[in-house]
């Protein structure tokens, strides 16, 4: 069943284009959930939540922009409103200069996924949230702002500091990761 | 590796990754209930029908030979009965004769000849092929003991004047015996008339025979062989080179069928029928092509001499050669049909053969598609997957006429034509060249009558 025909099936309510929709894009989802949630039990609850609010809001899709971008968006937000509210406590106005070309050791591209997450999740927790949101889901930062309530502006700054922290999370870690192993590795023994 | 670079890494690797899900769990959380698993459906089903055919076959064959041993045995048994009662009768009168105080030893010896006899022809177990030859004996013997009877009476009249009173008293008992046996005689051809054309009294009431049930069961596998007919049209208003190539070379091969059907028949000759059906058609595409290929060498273009004959000039150059390359593509692809046909029927008896016709409609549960067909610019594309097809060609109608020829008290062979006609176009809606399909086919089939 072609995307357009699934949709406009489920549209209509039909069992068997929604659990083709399940079953096609749950993967997906669920992985995305799991980026966002604290634990894998919250995750499925939120990817559950969140394939009903599709199911609900499946007519409002116009059909601008990619399908499985407007429901991982959905799924986003689920998780947000599950997760607890985020605290902008600090005063995180101004932009931190960041240069995209800054060189980075080459070992991080063969690093897999877990280990990526981990050095991202290093982050605290807003910048973690902004900077997954705006580099990997593609979000602007209107639209950061709009869903966490935050100005444009902060939303910017949170993701220049956030870049800078990763940058220098990354260079520490290719410096220090034989000695880290050989922590590791003394802590074991 | 610049920064950017690592971003879109972890973009990419992040959008692409998947997590595994209990998609059942999450459908029954939802409210869906998980869709059951079809795809061995109808591998079940036909594993089913053959157990199912077997285990008839073979109570069939059984069933048959036991008929045959019973059919066998009340065969002797009815021709026992008689004969019994025939004996029996006999048995009785010689038993009178008894009371009638005959004491001689040639009286005793006759009664137990005869007896004897009886006896012995009552104890035979006597076939109907047997029978007349059996009757035929016992005449004859009733008519030795008679003629040795007459001749013993005669000895016994010629010496009268040597005999006394209670010597002629006893033969003329004799002559009472004789009498017996004319009655016995007697007896025994109008007992043999009797069964060769019984009576039958009034007081026997005949079983009514009637089945108060007109419905009945038959399961029928069936395999077909079809050609088809295939239309192609261009909806586009401009011919396409694919449509061209598709409409000029695109052949119809022979397709293959096997069904399942069961048959719910009335008593008055209508049936009515349902059940799966498989259908692979094959397409054939094959055409020559060819192409010129233009090899380039260096070599000698020109050598001229001079008038003197003592320059030559060679020149050196680029020379084409041109190679033309023939070859032949030929590829096939296949549509596999599964329908749910149903259809009314009527069939007509004469004797051991039956002429059904039936019509109905074929309604298409899942079509698929394998192999490769043509493109454009001599390509082929897998047939599946290319969007250039539907999956559900909708509903067909059809019409067939059989002849049916019983095998067995449960079985019957069946073999006719078939006219299909598949109304649904099986190209997809962005397909501008519509495909439709029309059949003729022969089918053969075993009908099991429960």
């Amino acid at each position: 069943m072609k995307e357009q025909e699934l949709i406009q099936k489920c549209i209509q309510n039909k069992a068997t284009a929604q659990r083709e929709l399940v079953k096609k894009y749950a993967p997906v989802l669920l992985a995305l959930c799991k980026r966002y949630c604290v634990d894998e039990h919250q995750a499925k609850d939120c990817l559950q939540e969140g394939f009903i609010r599709i199911f609900k809001n499946i007519s409002n899709f116009k059909g601008v922009g990619s399908f499985e971008g407007w429901m991982k968006k959905i799924c986003v937000n689920c998780c947000l409103t599950q997760r607890k509210k985020i605290r902008f406590t600090e005063s995180i106005e101004g932009t931190v200069a960041v240069n995209l070309e800054t060189e980075i050791p080459d070992v991080v591209s063969s690093l897999n996924e877990n280990d990526l997450l981990n050095i991202i999740k290093s982050l605290q927790e807003q910048s973690y949230v902004v900077f997954m949101m705006h580099s990997i889901e593609g979000y602007s930062h209107k639209e950061i702002a709009e869903t966490l309530e935050i100005s444009e502006g902060t939303s910017r700054s949170i993701l220049s500091r956030a870049r800078v922290k990763l940058i220098e999370k990354v260079n520490e870690l290719y410096l220090t990761g034989s000695n880290r192993i050989l922590q590791f590795n003394i802590e074991n023994n | 590796m610049k920064f950017w670079e690592f971003e879109n890494i972890l973009k990419e690797k992040m959008s692409s990754s998947k997590a595994e899900v209990d998609t059942d769990k999450l459908l029954l959380d939802l409210g869906l209930a998980p869709d059951k698993k079809r795809k061995y459906l109808l591998l079940w089903l036909l594993g089913i029908s053959i157990l199912v055919i077997g285990y008839m076959a073979w109570k069939s064959n059984f069933g048959t030979q036991s008929t045959v041993q019973n059919q066998n045995s009340s065969t002797v048994d009815y021709y026992q009965e008689p004969t019994t009662k025939l004996s029996q009768s006999e048995i009785k009168t010689v038993d009178s004769s008894d009371s009638k105080d005959i004491s001689s030893d040639q009286e005793n010896h006759t009664k137990d000849a005869s007896t004897t006899n009886i006896r012995a022809e009552k104890n035979t177990l006597v076939s109907s092929r047997e029978y007349p030859k059996a009757v035929e004996n016992s005449k004859n013997e009733i008519e030795e003991i008679q003629d040795q009877l007459y001749a013993a009476i005669e000895f016994s009249v010629s010496n009268s004047n040597e005999k006394s009173e209670i010597e002629i008293s006893t033969e003329l008992r004799e002559l009472d015996k004789l009498n017996y046996l004319n009655q016995l005689k007697t007896n025994f051809l109008e007992s043999e008339r009797s069964i060769k054309n019984p009576r039958i009294s009034d007081q026997i009431v005949c079983p009514k025979f009637n089945n108060k049930n007109p419905w009945s069961f038959d399961l029928i596998p069936e395999v077909g062989l079809q050609y088809s007919f295939k239309s192609l049209t261009n909806l586009s208003t401009s011919d396409s080179e694919s449509f061209l190539k598709r409409k000029e070379n695109e052949k119809s091969l022979e397709g293959i069928q096997a069904a399942l059907y069961g048959r719910l028949n009335h008593a008055n000759g209508l049936y009515v029928k349902a059940g799966l059906s498989y259908l692979r058609m094959a397409e054939k595409m094959e055409f020559d092509t060819f192409y010129t290929k233009i090899d380039t060498t260096i070599g000698i273009v020109s050598i001229t001499e001079s008038q003197d004959h003592d320059t030559l000039t060679i020149i050196y150059g680029e020379i084409y050669e041109e190679y033309e390359i023939s070859k032949n593509l030929r590829k096939h692809y296949y549509i596999h049909q599964y329908d749910f046909p149903i259809s009314l029927g009527y069939s007509k008896r004469f004797g051991a053969n039956y002429f059904e016709v039936e019509g109905g409609i074929n309604i298409n549960l899942s079509t698929r598609y394998s192999g490769y067909i043509y493109s454009d610019s001599e390509t082929f594309i897998p047939a599946e997957g290319a969007d250039l097809f539907k999956k559900n060609v909708g509903i067909g109608y059809f019409l067939s006429a059989y002849y049916r020829r019983q095998i067995s008290n449960h079985g019957s062979l069946y073999v006719g034509p078939r006219y299909t006609k598949r109304s649904g176009k099986f190209n997809d809606d962005n397909n501008v060249i519509q495909q439709n399909y029309s059949s003729l086919g022969i089918h053969f089939g075993y009908i099991h009558s429960f």
